[in-house]
């Protein structure tokens, strides 16, 4: 059985000067997640990634946000439960990861108490056990002298610490689920790989599935096992990591891709894509990436394109993706002729400004 | 900074303050047309008698050898004798001091009673209906002025219906209970409005800090509600909570002239008002001086008070 499955999701928020507009920001969103596997969610900015995350989490406002479809954890589903039955999943058997390290955690409490109320919360046990449990989960994030760093303050503590003591709380009780919403974009790019590493281990070893919400390609290639492409509010593409960023089988990822800073492209521009997402509430009818695509045809205009199919465990919302199939690789990875095969490629890419990182980065960082 | 030094630094550096507090009221005080002599020597005394009396108090001395030589007093401890009775400032004050201490720290706490709980459940459910009846009540409450509000509440509860003693009661050594009883309309009377302000206060730090990303980790960890709102969000919303708490301290104890006048309760508000309408000067003077340093203190003390609550101050 799936762990989490996420489907027909759509949330749409009320608009405080305009009551009757509810333009739907995420709409028809579905995936599953295995137990332990680590799917990766991308998209740009605004495109719903957070959102979904947050509604699946139960964390929007239901004074302002409209939920529906189905979000199951092991069968269970939670979007329509009593509020308290939520909240009882909540950091308990699902956990969440924010983006942005310096406001997440309580300024006036120690981490020490936010860690061991995390706990308390979900777990029958005492003070002391949960204090020694605290201690171990921030030993295990790689807290340096976790027993005096218990009494910290978040402001006493780096960026990159808080981070990890954002990982721990979410790691705490145990999960089957953690949700990462780009835990690693505010953070020094020097600190950056050692959290995915961490995050990445940590989970592995509890087998905690992970949701890893993120704009970065290269961390998707090598932290998940497979992903899922978001345009516009929904999926357009989804399937295993590989398979997805070796031969994509939707014009936007192929976009994606093609964008990224190279090093075999130096000197070159950098490549964009034209255009704009489109504005909640004013889809074209057809193919919502139609007026922004380099392939798109006048039937991409007519009829808006289901998740279909695109050989292998690859799905695509493009009508052309049978027909395109080497265009989209010349795309994402530049010209198909050269005996290297492109696979390596993507790889590299990202990997190549990795390693730079990991040489830097292989000692512990203090505040 | 430690609290000791933070205490010493304060404690000095409000002694400029207490000094300029001194000479504006002194000044302030002799504006006033008329003349103590007169007062005690009556309508129909004859000029020697009115230089003599002037004499007696120090009043033919320059104005600031008159300041001088009070607070030269003041540094000893002696802040004079009434012009009329012969009575010791030092003396009457304390007398009057905890009938106002009572009364003003018992209206701070019909304001904490009232304010602190309705601003955390606005802010709970703010936008709701609950929300906007109590933030209609808190700016109702805002435009009400005390005096009026002591009025109306004679009028309901003791003349009325009967429930508690109207203006004057029994000393506290007497009878504890009934001046409890007869103190807690004007309590209410001067609490009320702080409450008002305490809770808009509340309200608005709290509905800041429930959207805060710190709250929303609160609740992807699985805490219950009850515990972010009453817990996490009020400690972090506790240092508008005591600015404004500092705040209504000093607005308290002048509104506790008005008040203690309307209840005919014998504090240092109805002292300062019957000193000043008698020029009894020293009087004034060390009521205001007594004023001065109660309100210095509760500064100090809620900068203190904040040290302790947000560890990102000390």
């Amino acid at each position: 059985m799936d762990l989490l499955e996420v489907k027909d999701l759509r949330v749409s928020f009320s608009d405080p000067r305009d009551p009757g507009a509810r333009a739907p920001i995420v709409k028809d969103v579905s995936f599953r997640i295995a137990p332990g596997e680590v799917f990766g969610l991308v998209g740009e900015s605004g495109s719903g990634k957070s959102v979904t995350a947050l509604a699946a989490m139960g964390l929007l406002d239901p004074r302002t946000a409209e939920v529906s479809g189905s979000v199951r954890l092991q069968g269970e589903e939670l979007l329509h439960g009593h509020g308290d039955d939520l909240r009882r999943v909540r950091g308990d058997r699902m956990s969440m990861v924010f983006q942005e390290p310096m406001t997440a955690l309580d300024p006036v409490f120690t981490i020490g108490s936010q860690l061991t109320e995390t706990l308390r919360a979900h777990r029958r046990v005492s003070a002391q056990e949960a204090r020694r449990r605290a201690v171990e989960m921030l030993d295990a994030v790689g807290i340096v002298d976790p027993e005096r760093r218990f009494g910290a303050y978040p402001h006493e503590l780096s960026g990159g610490m808080r981070q990890r003591v954002v990982i721990a709380l979410a790691l705490i009780c145990g999960p089957e689920l953690l949700i990462a919403d780009e835990p690693t974009t505010a953070v020094d790019a020097t600190v950056q790989l050692q959290l995915l590493r961490l995050v990445r281990s940590a989970c592995t070893a509890a087998g905690t599935a992970v949701l890893f919400i993120t704009h970065d390609l290269g961390v998707v290639s090598r932290l998940c096992d497979r992903m899922a492409t978001m345009y516009a509010g929904e999926i357009v593409e989804t399937g295993p990591v590989d398979q997805v960023l070796n031969a994509p089988g939707h014009p936007y990822t192929a976009s994606l891709l093609g964008a990224l800073p190279r090093p075999d492209r130096r000197g070159h521009r950098l490549m964009s894509i034209p255009g704009r997402v489109p504005v909640p509430g004013t889809e074209p009818p057809g193919c919502w990436f139609a007026d922004r695509c380099a392939f798109a045809v006048a039937a991409c205009a007519d009829a808006h394109p289901p998740l279909a199919p695109a050989g292998g465990e690859l799905h695509s919302r493009c009508l052309r993706t049978g027909e395109l199939g080497d265009a989209l690789r010349t795309l994402a990875h530049g010209r198909l002729d050269e005996s290297e095969s492109t696979a390596p490629d993507v790889e590299r890419a990202p990997a190549a400004h990795a390693h730079t990182i990991g040489t830097h980065a292989d000692g512990e960082e203090r505040p | 900074m430690k609290v000791t030094s933070l205490i010493a630094t304060r404690l000095l550096s409000t002694v400029p303050t207490v000094l300029l507090a001194t000479v504006v009221v002194f000044l302030l005080i002799r504006l006033i047309p008329g003349d103590p002599a007169n007062a005690i020597a009556g309508e129909y005394a004859t000029p020697e008698r009115l230089a003599e009396i002037r004499s007696q108090l120090g009043l033919d001395l320059s104005l600031p050898m008159q300041y001088l030589t009070w607070l030269g007093g003041v540094l000893t401890g002696d802040l004079g004798v009434s012009f009329m009775t012969g009575q010791g400032v030092a003396g009457l004050i304390l007398e009057r001091l905890p009938v106002t201490l009572a009364l003003t720290t018992m209206g701070l706490l019909v304001a904490v009673i009232v304010g602190l709980p309705t601003g955390i459940l606005s802010a709970s459910r703010a936008g709701g209906r609950l929300d906007r009846f109590l933030t209609t009540g808190a700016t109702l409450g805002l435009a009400i002025p005390n005096f009026w509000l002591g009025m109306v509440l004679i009028l309901v509860f003791s003349v009325v219906l009967g429930w508690l003693p109207g203006p004057g009661g029994p000393l506290f050594s007497d009878d504890p209970v009934g001046a409890l009883r007869a103190a807690l309309l004007p309590a209410v009377a001067l609490g009320l409005v702080g409450g008002a302000e305490i809770c808009r206060q509340v309200r608005s730090a709290m509905v800041e800090d429930l959207s805060s990303d710190h709250v929303r980790t609160h609740r992807a960890k699985g805490l219950p509600w009850r515990r972010i709102l009453w817990l996490h969000s009020l400690k972090n919303s506790s240092l508008p909570f005591l600015t404004i708490v500092g705040l209504q301290i000093s607005r308290l104890l002048s509104a506790a002239v008005v008040v203690e006048t309307v209840f005919g309760l014998s504090g240092l508000g109805t002292l300062i008002v019957t000193s000043t309408n008698q020029r009894e000067y020293l009087i004034v003077q060390g009521v205001v001086l007594v004023m001065a340093l109660l309100v210095i203190f509760t500064n100090l003390l809620v900068d203190i008070l904040y040290r302790v609550i947000d560890p990102r101050i000390r």
